[in-house]
């Protein structure tokens, strides 16, 4: 487990889930992935979702993060629920209330790696308000990755980066909006063990200084680190566990 | 902004965009080219017919105007009109010095007003005019002297020859194609025939069956006239066919010299017929064509009607130079709306390419859009990179387009040339392509690799089979220029670029290449982010 962070707070609940169910049409059939799913994030917490492959345990981050939509129950960020968000609230909740972190870090071979951070904050502001702060948006993703290491690679492209520092970036992008929490989908999946525990420690670094964290792994030692683990089968939460 | 962001940077770093803009450049490039052409080809036909008729013309059928010459004292007062002529017009047949008789179409004109509503001296083959710099090495004038050039320029001026004794003969100035002492070459200008020209031959005769107005059985009126020189007024069809010959003289052809009239035993009544021409030919002083004839309409009206000449409003006419050359305008006019027409379809096919390219590009892009989405993009903020793209491919390309046309337009006669006969060297540059071809087929052989040897199968068969076939070509005479001088109407394809066509084309480029990527955007708006976040 880590250290209690700075700001953690048990009694607030940044984001709930109450009996979410989704089921997928495959052809004919209809495959239920989630079946009822309850779930709280606290504030400044980091919660592991833990669970083996087809558990639903990505599909509930989709949920959480608003990519997707469940057939019934619901969630609630700070008392709104997403449901009763209209289209544009909910494009903002994805820009400025979550983070996301992807397991093969989705990067934009396109943008170099500046740009890469920047372009979270530049889909969040029209064309006239980016200009007027672009200098402030550019400061903050220097700042984060000149804390990741990165701050001799802004110019580099993601094809000219290692695993490592490509999950560095996406976790720069995923934070440069100062996000209420960040859904982070198998962050170290695909990176070796030393370069994953390089990553995790960045996370926890963030989690230390009051982010909360929702992160879904398959692998029990990365969920020892977490403040909290859940754990998932078959589109059920069956265990509630601290950490140990 | 991350739209435009990302809208240069797909630009910047595929291929398949660049393909875009090159395929639209090239749709684009074919409007201007052809419309440019048939508007150039237009625009040299209007020059032609109007060089020889001013603005504004007069008829009144068969009949002729009344005493022209007396209308025209009274509108020259006006200040709007600057020149005004009258002309005889009838066909008749001609016999040439070398005993050929054709038919040819007559114009009996005063040359000095005549050359002052047409500018009809600028027209002159046989003057010393450039003292020959902008002659050919193979033009007959470079071997006459100026002296000689001078003066058959006089008398085509004239339309008279003065005999050495003094005597004068009324003179006649041919088209250059009528005669077959010039011959066309292929770069559009004249070579004599076996050293012979027009001017300084036998007399010609025009023999013509003067217009029956008295329904009495007409006498065939034969005149001979001493060919003084040739005219070219850059419009075959006329050079071929027209003739000019002095006012009087025509009249007689014509009946249409002052007439007495006679009673029932044919004895004189006194009174007298004034003089009358087939058509007026009016220039104006700078003001359009339209208010031109307007002026001329309405004091024709009123001098007539003072002066008691009776007009009948079935056959009076009163014509923009336009008007007079519609059926020969109209037709070319017609054809080149129906090429712009025709070749707009490429603006479909701008939008094909466009929706083909941007369809694969959504498809390659799709996991980027599902990021985009799950850091808070909007669907029309998806559609409108794509848009944005569409809209970045059809300005480029049009700029593109546009500079090709231009660049093909311009040097439309160097690429005629070199379509027609190519030079040597683009056999050995063709070849040079062949070689490199086995050279990339070879390398392929040895790597194992498939790709470069269709590469170099591709360039073998166009480097030394198109080098093989020009060479074919030239070596046995088969070069044959598409817009051949020798047989077309002008001596060189029209090389003036249509900018308003090029503005509109562009300008449809672009609208077309944003059509093309909408459908696409749209469909890009509404990737399933999570499906997207899957894609591969």
């Amino acid at each position: 487990m880590t250290e209690p962070n700075m700001n953690a707070n048990a009694s607030t609940t940044v984001l709930q889930a109450t009996g979410l169910h989704r089921t997928y049409r495959m052809g004919r059939v209809e495959v239920p992935v989630l079946r009822g799913v309850d779930l709280q994030v606290q504030e400044g917490e980091w919660l592991c979702v833990l669970g083996s492959s087809g558990s639903g345990k990505s599909t509930l981050l989709h949920q959480l993060g608003d990519l997707d939509r469940p057939d019934r129950g619901h969630i609630v960020w700070r008392g709104q629920s997403l449901t009763d968000m209209r289209r544009r609230e909910r494009e903002t909740y994805r820009n400025r209330a979550i983070g996301f972190v992807f397991q093969s870090y989705h990067l934009m071979p396109e943008l170099n790696v500046l740009e890469n951070v920047m372009v979270a904050s530049m889909v969040g502001h029209d064309p006239f308000a980016w200009r007027s702060m672009r200098d402030e948006a550019s400061a903050r993703a220097e700042e984060l990755l000149d804390a990741f290491g990165l701050g001799h690679r802004f110019e580099h492209r993601p094809a000219e980066l290692s695993g490592g520092e490509r999950q560095r970036v996406a976790m720069a992008r995923a934070l440069v909006n100062g996000p209420d929490v960040v859904l982070a989908d198998e962050p170290t999946g695909n990176l070796d063990t030393k370069t994953g525990d390089d990553i995790l420690d960045v996370l926890a670094e963030r989690h230390r200084l009051g982010l909360s964290m929702v992160m879904v792994t398959h692998d029990p030692t990365i969920a020892a680190r977490a403040d909290r683990v859940v754990k998932m089968v078959d589109g059920v939460v069956v265990e509630h566990n601290a950490s140990t | 902004m991350y739209a435009l962001l990302l809208a240069f940077r797909y630009l910047r770093t595929r291929m398949i965009p660049l393909v875009a803009i090159g395929a639209v450049g090239l749709c684009v490039a074919l409007v201007v080219v052809v419309v440019s052409v048939m508007s150039g080809f237009l625009y040299q036909v209007e020059q032609a017919g109007k060089t020889l008729i001013g603005d504004v013309v007069v008829t009144n059928g068969l009949r002729g105007l009344p005493d022209p010459e007396g209308f025209i004292a009274e509108l020259k007062q006006n200040e709007a009109i600057a020149a005004a002529t009258p002309v005889v017009e009838t066909f008749a047949t001609i016999r040439m010095p070398y005993d050929e008789v054709r038919g040819v179409q007559v114009w009996g004109v005063d040359p000095k007003s005549f050359d002052e509503v047409t500018g009809f001296a600028q027209t002159l083959h046989w003057t010393p005019e450039g003292s020959g710099t902008d002659w050919s090495e193979a033009d007959f004038r470079r071997d006459l002297s100026p002296e000689l050039l001078m003066g058959l320029e006089e008398e085509g001026r004239a339309l008279a020859r003065t005999e050495p004794d003094g005597t004068v003969r009324p003179g006649i100035c041919l088209g250059l194609e009528i005669s077959i002492g010039n011959k066309r070459n292929d770069e559009g200008t004249y070579d004599p025939v076996n050293r012979w020209f027009m001017p300084v031959q036998e007399p010609v005769v025009l023999t013509t069956i003067p217009p029956d107005t008295l329904n009495t059985t007409p006498e065939p009126v034969s005149i001979a006239f001493a060919p003084v020189n040739e005219f070219s007024c850059g419009l075959i069809l006329i050079d071929k066919e027209r003739v000019f010959v002095p006012l009087a003289e025509a009249r007689r052809m014509t009946n249409m010299t002052v007439a007495e009239e006679v009673d029932e035993e044919g004895l004189p009544t006194g009174k007298v017929f004034p003089a009358r021409s087939s058509k007026i030919l009016v220039r104006g002083n700078g003001l359009p064509e339209a208010q031109v004839r307007e002026i001329v309409d309405v004091a024709y009206r009123e001098w007539a009607e003072r002066e008691g000449h009776v007009i009948n409003p079935m056959i009076f006419r009163v014509q923009t130079w336009r008007e007079n050359q519609a059926s020969f305008l109209q037709p070319v006019e017609n054809e080149r709306e129906l090429m712009r027409t025709l070749f707009s379809l490429v603006y479909l096919v701008c939008a094909g390419l466009v929706l083909a390219i941007f369809h694969a590009i959504v498809t390659e892009k799709t996991r980027d859009i599902g990021v985009l989405r799950a850091l808070g993009a909007t669907r029309p903020g998806i559609a409108m990179i794509f848009v944005q793209y569409g809209v970045v491919i059809g300005i480029l390309g049009a700029i593109l387009g546009v500079l090709l046309g231009w660049a093909v337009v311009h040097n439309i006669s160097l690429i005629n040339q070199a379509i027609g006969d190519p030079p040597m060297a683009a056999v050995f540059v063709l070849g040079a392509v062949g070689v490199v071809g086995l050279w990339r087929f070879a390398s392929g052989f040895h790597s194992g690799f498939l790709a470069p040897r269709v590469l170099g199968a591709g360039l073998i068969l166009v480097g030394f089979g198109l080098g093989a076939a020009i060479w074919y070509i030239k070596a046995n005479g088969l070069s044959r220029v598409i817009w051949d001088p020798a047989v077309y109407y002008f001596a060189e394809p029209p090389n003036r670029m249509d900018w308003w066509t090029a503005l509109t084309t562009a300008i449809g480029a672009v609208v077309f290449s944003v059509v093309g990527a909408v459908f696409p955007a749209a469909r890009a708006a509404d990737v399933d982010p999570v499906e997207a976040l899957r894609h591969d």
